[in-house]
């Protein structure tokens, strides 16, 4: 499942090659979110 | 019930940070308000879904099912979208999206029954009647002209 962050009920991929690969290895989609600190 | 998880492959990104993937994962948008969601199909070639605003967990989950659908129906495998589309009512009964979802799940359910008129008629008359003054009852109110 690659190396990923807590956080959460969720857990992340540190990038987006990783999220890649592992959404094309279980046909699942891909969610980013993009957000601003505060 | 799915590990949410297992629903999507997530990535978080701090638009301050100068992420590495940022460019990528910003083609074709900007993005003036924080947060910005977005799911991209699983070979990534395509936009799904976006939008801004954080939603309560039980809306976002169903979002991740609609993706999945909105992934699957694409990559012509409708019958499996009715089932994304399925559990995306039953996580977020009331969501903003139940309008949205039944329009999906008809048309999908529509194509991957052979052309089932009655599956069609089903959803579409429930977005026609429930969700009056939505964009989706516009959008299903033809099926009132298909005999």
């Amino acid at each position: 499942m690659g190396d990923r962050l807590r956080g959460g009920e969720m857990s992340w991929f540190r990038s987006l090659e990783e999220a890649k690969a592992s959404a094309a290895e279980d046909q699942r989609p891909i969610l980013v979110i993009l957000e601003a600190p505060g | 019930m799915t590990a949410v998880e297992q629903l999507v492959a997530p990535l978080r990104i701090n638009v301050t940070d100068r992420h590495q993937d940022f460019g990528d994962v910003t083609v074709m948008t900007k993005v003036p308000y924080s947060p910005r969601f977005r799911f991209f199909s699983c070979d990534q070639k395509r936009l799904l879904r976006e939008w801004t605003g954080w939603l309560p967990t039980d809306q976002l989950v169903a979002e991740m099912h609609v993706a999945r659908a909105i992934d699957l129906h694409e990559r012509k495998n409708p019958l499996a979208a009715v089932e994304e589309y399925d559990r995306a009512l039953e996580r977020a009964p009331d969501g903003p999206a139940v309008a949205e979802i039944h329009y999906r799940r008809g048309m999908a359910a529509f194509l991957g029954n052979q052309f089932d008129l009655d599956l069609l008629r089903k959803d579409w008359q429930a977005v026609v009647e429930k969700h009056p003054g939505t964009r989706w009852a516009v959008h299903a109110s033809v099926i009132e002209d298909v005999r």
